[in-house]
């Protein structure tokens, strides 16, 4: 991560802003600085001019002062500029012309880098860095432009010689932006993350000081032909290139200070590959040679610079994806992630699991071939709909949602759809759920909450009409009777009177129908009351012998109906209430007969298995329709014209206080209701 | 004729009952109160009782063993009829020798009377 600006203000880019109260010493101090290092160039390298040098390292100091400390030093700068220029050239008015030059090189510089390269940060990248280079190439040229023109106006510059002032000026200054700024702002930073270790540094930094010192002294190649000096410049290449490709731009900047530090020095001794020109124009080569040297170890640290922090993002970025990854295959649910067009694209483990696709023949799927073909169209039509507003949200709401699994089976599930966009393309995140399991255990529990409301009502209902019982058929009693009264009367008035005869039939034939109704009052109090009726009794008997008391009672009452084939073995030991167990197997038989229209088959069986018996009613009946099966324990529920739609509901009843249960089987062939009774109710006291 | 005596608190039943035993040749007497039935029995000399089950005030085992064991009053078949138990089980408890179970269809009364009457 580069430096970012900490404070807001004027200088946002500046890594330190000075504050006021330390406005004053800063600038002082950079105004000596300046001072100095002007002074020192202007002693050392000015041939051409007394105020024209063409090694300028104090417009790098400015230029990275200002961007570290904020432009609103740029006074220092003055000051310090305007102090080397009077002790040069002994002016003021020329002095602080140049001055002023040299401060708005800075500060343009400055304000260019601040705003367009993130400041001291420039080096960190290749655009940053080219944005710092031409604004430093521009400022240069600026304050050359101011220092030229005040000196030819002065009259300090012969008219000749003001182009090669220019070029001088620029040069330098623009070698002095180029070289020293990048060292300044690079070594005041603290590196990002340390590129080598302690010792490769020492080694490449004494490398690059040999080849700087071999190119520019003449000591070990010098006079080669005894004519001129060695062009060994390009020697220094590798190891500044090295040094900023292997450690980064700091390093790199380290290096191309030592290396022009040593070609300044061997230049000016005469000796290096520059040193057969006169000075100033040696000096101007060794800047141009300078920049191209500092510039091409800065793009060079800036693009290892890029490259690693494109590495490490693209690290993280699969570390992320990894850990996305690891996050699906562990979702509890099945995920999976689809296109636009529907085609999956990643899957879990759980996905192949559900669906029963292994992960190659998923990946090869779209989303429609996991759900019933009936719901394709819409589908599609659905997904259209959601990529126009995808937004995370449960999908179907309110809909019962089927899947479909390789083996053609469908199951019931809970969809959530979540937004995904990879590269801009338009991915949806499916996690889906297997909810059978909760529909069945829902259903289960509703319909045993249905059975224990009904059961209740219908207990306090039994226990109502238990108490009115009397009251009901008490009037039911002298209907009946005054009912057969009528129809005596009447057919007594018509004896002998055939015109009456047809009345008399009339009457007999409501009265039958009445009574009839009559009939079935009187049932259904029986039976609500045997509703109310808690308590069994219980006795020890054989359960065979109970069985077969009921079949033979059914037979005598069924005549020329079904038949009974029984196939009973023997229960002895057996704790019911025998009264109980029969109105079971009797309601069982009716239910069988009247399922057959009273022709054919009826088989009952009976085994004992440890502690239990079972007791089969098995029917050849036309078997009881799916919408039906739900239902055929509710209570009042029947199909039959004459039905009270109570007798399963009270064998039920009989048999959980038992302690017991009844089940059925169907198909069109026929119906087989089991009933399953214990030796001896679970934690009923014994007989 | 068969003489019936009908027990019974309730006037609806017994009004009716004995209309349809009269009508279908049957001598009726009524009785609707519980301390006068052995005197009803006595005074009518039935040759059937038809005996409500319950009545207010009465002592139904007691009844019936009264009637079966009086020397005044002789042989007389009991027939008990219930609207509230199961009148074959009350009938088997308290010694009656049958019994109808209440509403009754008027064609099973008579069938009972006729297996009750000493004609036969």
């Amino acid at each position: 991560m580069g430096q970012r600006p900490k404070t807001g203000g004027a200088d946002r880019a500046a890594v330190l802003p000075v504050k006021a109260r330390t406005w004053l010493p800063a600038a002082l101090i950079l105004a000596v600085l300046y001072t100095a290092l002007a002074w020192g160039s202007l002693r050392l390298f000015a041939t051409l001019n007394a105020s024209t040098s063409p090694v300028w390292p104090p417009t790098g100091l400015a230029i990275a002062a200002l961007l570290l400390f904020g432009r609103r030093l740029w006074p220092g700068v003055l000051v310090g500029a305007f102090a080397a220029n009077l002790l040069t050239s002994g002016r003021p008015d020329v002095a602080l012309a140049i001055a002023a030059g040299n401060t708005l090189e800075a500060v343009a510089a400055a304000s260019a880098v601040a705003r367009y390269a993130r400041g001291p940060a420039a080096f960190d990248t290749i655009a940053g860095l080219a944005t710092f280079v031409v604004a430093s190439l521009a400022a240069s040229l600026l304050g050359a432009l101011v220092g030229t023109a005040t000196l030819a106006a002065a009259g300090l510059l012969a008219p000749g010689d003001v182009t090669a002032a220019l070029a001088t000026w620029w040069f330098g200054d623009a070698a002095g932006a180029l070289v020293v700024a990048p060292a300044i702002l690079l070594l005041a930073r603290r590196p990002p993350e340390p590129m080598g270790r302690p010792w490769e540094v020492a080694l490449l930094l004494a490398g690059a000081a040999v080849a700087g010192w071999l190119v520019f002294s003449d000591t070990l190649f010098g006079d080669l032909d005894g004519n001129g000096h060695a062009p060994l410049s390009f020697l220094v290449m590798p190891l500044v290139v090295w040094t900023a490709a292997r450690l980064g731009s700091r390093e790199g900047t380290l290096s191309t200070l030592a290396i022009g530090a040593l070609a300044v020095w061997g230049t000016l001794r005469g000796q290096g590959p520059f040193a057969d020109i006169p000075t100033n124009e040696a000096l101007l080569f060794l800047q141009l040679f300078l920049m191209v040297v500092s510039t091409t170890g800065l793009a060079l640290g800036a693009l290892v610079r890029e490259r690693r922090e494109a590495e490490r993002r693209m690290a993280a970025a699969r570390a992320a994806e990894e850990q996305v990854r690891a996050v699906i295959e562990s979702a509890g649910d099945a995920v999976l992630i689809a296109d636009e067009t529907g085609a999956i694209r990643v899957v879990n483990a759980q996905a192949e699991r559900l669906f029963g696709y292994t992960r190659q023949e998923l990946l090869a799927l779209k989303v429609e071939h996991l759900m019933p073909g009936r719901f394709h169209d819409t589908h599609v039509h659905h997904r259209a709909q959601y990529h126009a507003a995808p937004h995370a949200r449960q999908m179907g709401v309110g809909l019962e949602l089927r899947a479909l699994r390789k083996d053609g089976t469908e199951f019931p599930v809970e969809i959530a759809l979540g937004p995904l966009s990879p590269d801009g393309e338009r991915w949806v995140v499916a996690t889906v759920r297997d909810v059978s399991e909760r529909k069945r255990s829902e259903a289960e529990l509703d319909a045993s909450r249905r059975q224990l409301a009904v059961t209740e009502k219908l207990s306090a209902l039994g226990t109502l009409v238990s108490g009115v019982g009397h009251e009901i058929r008490t009037p039911l009693t002298y209907i009946v009777t005054n009912l057969a009264l009528i129809r005596m009367q009447v057919e007594k008035a018509a004896q002998g009177k055939p015109d009456l005869q047809p009345t008399a039939e009339a009457v007999g034939r409501y009265v039958q129908k009445s009574q009839e109704g009559v009939q079935r009052v009187e049932r259904i109090v029986t039976q609500l009351r045997s509703f109310a009726k808690a308590e069994v009794r219980m006795e020890v008997c054989d359960l065979r012998e109970a069985a077969a008391g009921a079949i033979e009672l059914w037979t005598a009452t069924h005549k020329g109906e079904c038949r009974v084939e029984a196939d009973l073995a023997p229960a002895p030991g057996f704790e019911v209430d025998k009264g109980q167990v029969q109105q079971v197997l009797l309601n069982l038989l009716n239910n069988a007969g009247e399922a057959m229209n009273r022709q054919g088959r009826i088989a009952v069986r009976l085994r004992v298995a440890g502690d239990a018996a079972e007791i089969e009613v098995q029917d050849e009946g036309p078997g009881i329709p799916a919408d039906v099966q739900a239902r055929i324990f509710d209570p009042f529920y029947t199909t039959k014209a004459q039905g009270t739609g109570l007798g399963l509901s009270i064998s039920r009843r009989i048999l959980e206080a038992h302690g017991g249960s009844i089940r059925f089987a169907t198909s069109p062939k026929g119906t087989t209701f089991t009933v399953r009774l214990p030796r001896r109710r679970p934690g009923g006291a014994p007989a | 004729m068969t003489r019936i005596l009908l027990v019974d608190d309730e006037p609806d039943i017994l009004d009716s009952t004995a209309e349809l035993l009269r009508l279908s040749g049957y001598e009726v007497a009524t009785e609707n109160r519980a301390d006068c039935i052995l005197e009803a029995v006595r005074r009518e000399r039935p040759d059937v009782v038809l005996q409500d089950v319950r009545m207010p005030g009465m002592d139904l085992p007691a009844v019936v063993h009264a009637m079966k064991t009086d020397a005044s009053i002789g042989e007389v078949p009991i027939i008990l009829f219930s609207a509230t138990v199961v009148a074959a089980q009350v009938a088997e408890q308290v010694g009656a020798d049958d019994s109808l179970e209440k509403p009754f269809l008027p064609d099973r009364l008579l069938a009972l009377l006729r297996k009750w009457s000493p004609s036969g």
